[in-house]
């Protein structure tokens, strides 16, 4: 059968369209449902967030149990329960993904390295929807760059990102700078990978208001390293500590600061340029690690100048807070 | 002066057609034609203003089509499973006997290769314009085509087409 002869039992078989798909109503009108709905979602959300975050420091002044909200939407498999990552004591074994179209499910699995010095954490939610753009993304990712790699030191890491397979198995592939991924045959960065995944996190996060069903408000000062698509204006917080750089006491921010900090963080904006013209203080300053409504664990540090800001998963943007670390520690 | 892209409603009333014919040969279903097409429009519809000032409007609804046909066919509840026969053709035309037995011959296909044969022979698009369709690079268009013509000559359904 000639490429001929294709195209002419193709176009001989296929059919008339009915008139109702040239007909832009009903797709209009499904489309500002969806929108309302999504709205209705958006607002709900909202007043189980202020819940939330009254509900989230009564427990952490009380016994630190988890905070109750929404279960994800039924639209998606729930983010969740999906894809969930092996226990830390099962070694990784894989480290290639032979068909992209196979992928269901993926998830960021966050391992530090035997030395211990860097604990990451990593989103709570598997990107379970439109696992079809992330594909055209990681096929359009530029191959790793084993130049560039050898001229930087790499902080260790031993995350993954977990692809599950439509025959139900898994494979894990690496996720952090530097560190090659076989996909396809081809070889790529496992950070441009993790770069993929979390962008298309952040459109399903903005596409589906879900919320994490158990979020965990407990935070402990050892988790260091964040990665993940939170950014403000999108995630909430609901809960806060305040960890100092040389040890010491953690402190909890109570319902007023972290509503603060909520409040100013819900209003930080990007910016380009980084303007820090105070000297550097003679003592490190502390840090704040603060949980989202989603379940990340966001870190916000503190500049010479006292102010809060945060440096979020796009290396070229940060957000400055409208408060200073010592409205949140009375100082 | 550039000229602004076409209304979301210009582009629906002229391109419907055309893409429902695309969607059909991928799902070989009517009705799973028309969801796939309404869905992908509806992705579309809220963001319009940027892809109509684009000006690639048709690549980008069409790409969003085929995205939203791979992520169906990922999704448990889709219930799709390989089959030597496609789902009730749902029209009817001239010719049903040739119409089964390609989509038939089509169903026993890999989807990536049934999407590239689709595009390629159906769309016309070039195997460039195939390649930035699908996210995948000419090369694998072209290993694709080969393997889908291949599959297509040896199969029994049209072994007997002129």
């Amino acid at each position: 059968m000639t490429e001929e002869q294709v195209r002419d039992v193709l176009a001989r078989v296929v059919p008339d369209a009915p008139d109702s798909v040239a007909d832009p109503t009903p797709v209009v009108r499904a489309a500002r449902r969806q929108r309302r709905a999504r709205a209705v979602g958006v607002a709900g959300l909202a007043a189980v967030l202020v819940a939330g975050t009254v509900l989230g420091v009564q427990s952490l002044r009380t016994d630190e149990k988890d905070l109750v909200a929404d279960p994800p939407s039924s639209g998606i498999p729930d983010p969740y329960a999906t894809a969930e990552c092996p226990p830390t004591s099962q070694p990784w074994v894989s480290t290639s993904v032979e068909d992209l179209d196979q992928v269901t499910a993926v998830r960021y699995c966050a391992r530090g390295t035997d030395a211990g010095f860097f604990i990451p954490d990593g989103p709570p939610d598997a990107l379970v929807s439109d696992l079809g753009s992330f594909t055209s993304l990681v096929r359009s990712l530029d191959p790793a760059d084993p130049a560039r790699c050898a001229a930087v030191d790499v902080i260790p890491s031993d995350s993954r990102l977990l692809l599950q397979l439509a025959d139900g198995t898994s494979v894990a592939v690496a996720a952090g700078i530097c560190q090659d991924v076989d996909a396809e045959g081809r070889t790529l960065d496992g950070n441009d990978l993790t770069r993929a995944f979390l962008s298309q996190l952040r459109i399903q996060r903005d596409e589906h208001p879900y919320t994490s069903p158990g979020a965990d408000t407990s935070i402990d000062c050892v988790l260091d390293g964040t990665v993940g698509p939170a950014v403000p204006g999108h995630e909430r917080l609901v809960a806060a500590v305040l960890c100092p750089a040389n040890g010491g006491a953690v402190t909890i921010l109570d319902e007023t600061r972290l509503s603060d900090l909520a409040g100013a963080w819900a209003k930080a904006h990007a910016q380009q340029e980084w303007n820090d013209p105070c000297p550097s203080p003679a003592q490190a300053p502390p840090y704040v690690l603060a949980r989202t409504d989603r379940g990340d664990l966001v870190r916000l540090d503190v500049g010479n100048c006292e102010d809060v800001f945060f440096l979020g998963d796009d290396p070229a943007a940060w957000y400055r807070l409208e408060l200073t670390i010592g409205d949140l520690t009375g100082g | 002066m550039d000229r602004p892209g076409p209304t979301f409603e210009e582009f629906v009333a002229s391109r419907g057609r055309d893409l429902w014919r695309t969607a059909w040969l991928l799902t070989g279903d009517a009705h799973k034609a028309e969801d796939l097409v309404q869905t992908a429009l509806m992705k579309c519809w809220g963001r319009w203003s940027s892809i109509a000032n684009d000006g690639a409007v048709e690549a980008y609804v069409r790409r969003t089509m085929l995205n939203t046909y791979t992520d169906w066919w990922r999704r448990k509840w889709n219930a799709e499973r390989p089959t030597e026969t496609m789902p009730d053709v749902g029209v009817v035309g001239p010719d049903p006997g040739l119409r089964q037995d390609t989509l038939a011959a089509l169903a026993a296909l890999p989807r990536g290769q049934r999407a590239v044969l689709v595009l390629r022979f159906y769309d016309d698009l070039t195997e460039a314009q195939t390649a930035e369709v699908l996210g995948i690079s000419v090369g694998t268009v072209k290993s694709q085509t080969s393997r889908a013509l291949s599959a297509l000559r040896s199969s029994p359904m049209l072994q007997e087409q002129p």
